[in-house]
């Protein structure tokens, strides 16, 4: 699936389509979430004639990258920021809690391995601090006993690296704060 | 264009020619089709990448992140993977062949390589990585050994193919540098 990049000056509007199931872009079956209560969102919109998906988002959200492999960082830093998220990069868990005590970001992605502390703890401290972003938790190599860590640590999902077209698409319509269908 | 790999080397011979031809192109004809010529020939080769497995969908967010801004971007993030990966296969090395093998440090290389390579689309070589992190976490250090050795190999072969996009990339660029000036400076 091809990425959709909008132009740096669209409109933001209201996907119209109806939920979608959540799917962690591994493939590993199921729902990753971590059960919180029911994630309501638009679906994005696919224009029937290609397949290509777009997202359009009612604001411009932010994200704190947080990820020890600077290829990885500036990658998906790219194309968060074509899908219209203005995101920030930090390379370990003590810059990150830094940054977040003079920001609140609308999304946390946190790799499983940091330099100076894993993710899940890093996550059990931000939340310790009152972080109430949407906090998406990622590997490299997916494993069950990672994922019911982060879980555990308050991590809302957890998906394998790099995060899929549908993944961000699934994500970012859920930061637009959607709708029930 | 066919990638480095058993059906490349028969065509070695004709790929090398391609880029001797370059320098050529580029001084007896038009700029901006030599830019579109060579855009497509990047394609026809990820393509050919893409079908021998050597490549996947994700190193075609790395060519859509470029941009008139940022013409560099390929060049740069390809060059960057390219020394951790050297950094990373040498401690792999490094640990693998100790007495003793630290599986925790060879796990957390692994599972940096693994990353890096995905996001640019590297699949041979992430999957290799993914083998040698279960056979570490395993602690099984014939499979550690055999895995590592799939991983060197995946490795060098990606590391010619994407060293030939490099070229691609940088004489796509001087020839676009080229046109700029010559439509400032008529």
């Amino acid at each position: 699936m091809k990425l959709i990049f909008p132009p740096r000056d669209f409109q933001l509007g209201q996907a119209m389509e109806p939920p979608i199931a959540s799917s962690n872009s591994s493939g590993h079956g199921g729902n990753s979430s971590s059960g919180r209560g029911p994630m309501h969102f638009g679906g994005p919109s696919q224009n029937p004639s290609n397949g290509y998906f777009s997202v359009v988002n009612r604001n411009r959200p932010t994200a704190l990258l947080l990820d020890g492999d600077r290829i990885y960082r500036m990658v998906q830093k790219g194309i968060l920021q074509h899908y219209g998220v203005d995101t920030q990069n930090v390379d370990n868990g003590t810059a990150a809690i830094n940054v977040l005590m003079g920001n609140s970001f609308n999304l946390i992605v946190i790799d499983i391995n940091l330099p100076d502390m894993d993710g899940p703890e890093i996550t059990r401290q931000m939340r310790a601090m009152g972080v109430g972003s949407k906090i998406v938790g990622t590997t490299s190599c997916w494993c069950e006993r990672d994922r019911q860590a982060f879980l555990n640590a308050g991590a809302d999902e957890f998906f394998e690296k790099p995060l899929s077209s549908e993944t961000l698409l699934i994500i970012l319509t859920e930061l637009d704060g959607g709708y029930e269908a | 264009m066919v990638g480095v790999g058993e059906s490349w080397r028969a065509d070695k011979f004709h790929l090398l020619s391609a880029f001797w031809i370059l320098p050529f192109l580029l001084a007896f004809k038009n700029n901006s089709m030599v830019g579109i010529e060579l855009r497509q020939e990047e394609r026809n080769f990820v393509g050919s990448l893409k079908e021998q497995g050597i490549l996947d969908n994700n190193f075609d967010h790395v060519l859509d992140l470029r941009s008139t801004d940022n013409p560099r971007f390929v060049v740069e993030v390809i060059s960057m993977f390219l020394n951790d990966a050297d950094n990373c296969i040498a401690e792999l090395n490094r640990h693998l062949n100790q007495p003793v093998i630290n599986y925790a440090r060879v796990i957390n290389y692994a599972h940096q390589l693994k990353g890096s390579s995905s996001s640019i689309g590297g699949r041979q070589v992430n999957l290799a990585c993914r083998e040698l992190r279960y056979a570490s976490d395993n602690m099984d250090r014939d499979r550690c050994f055999e895995a590592f050795n799939k991983l060197k190999d995946e490795y060098q072969i990606l590391k010619s193919n994407i060293n030939m996009i490099i070229q691609i990339e940088r004489t796509i660029i001087a020839s676009e540098s080229r046109r700029r000036r010559r439509l400032l400076h008529p």
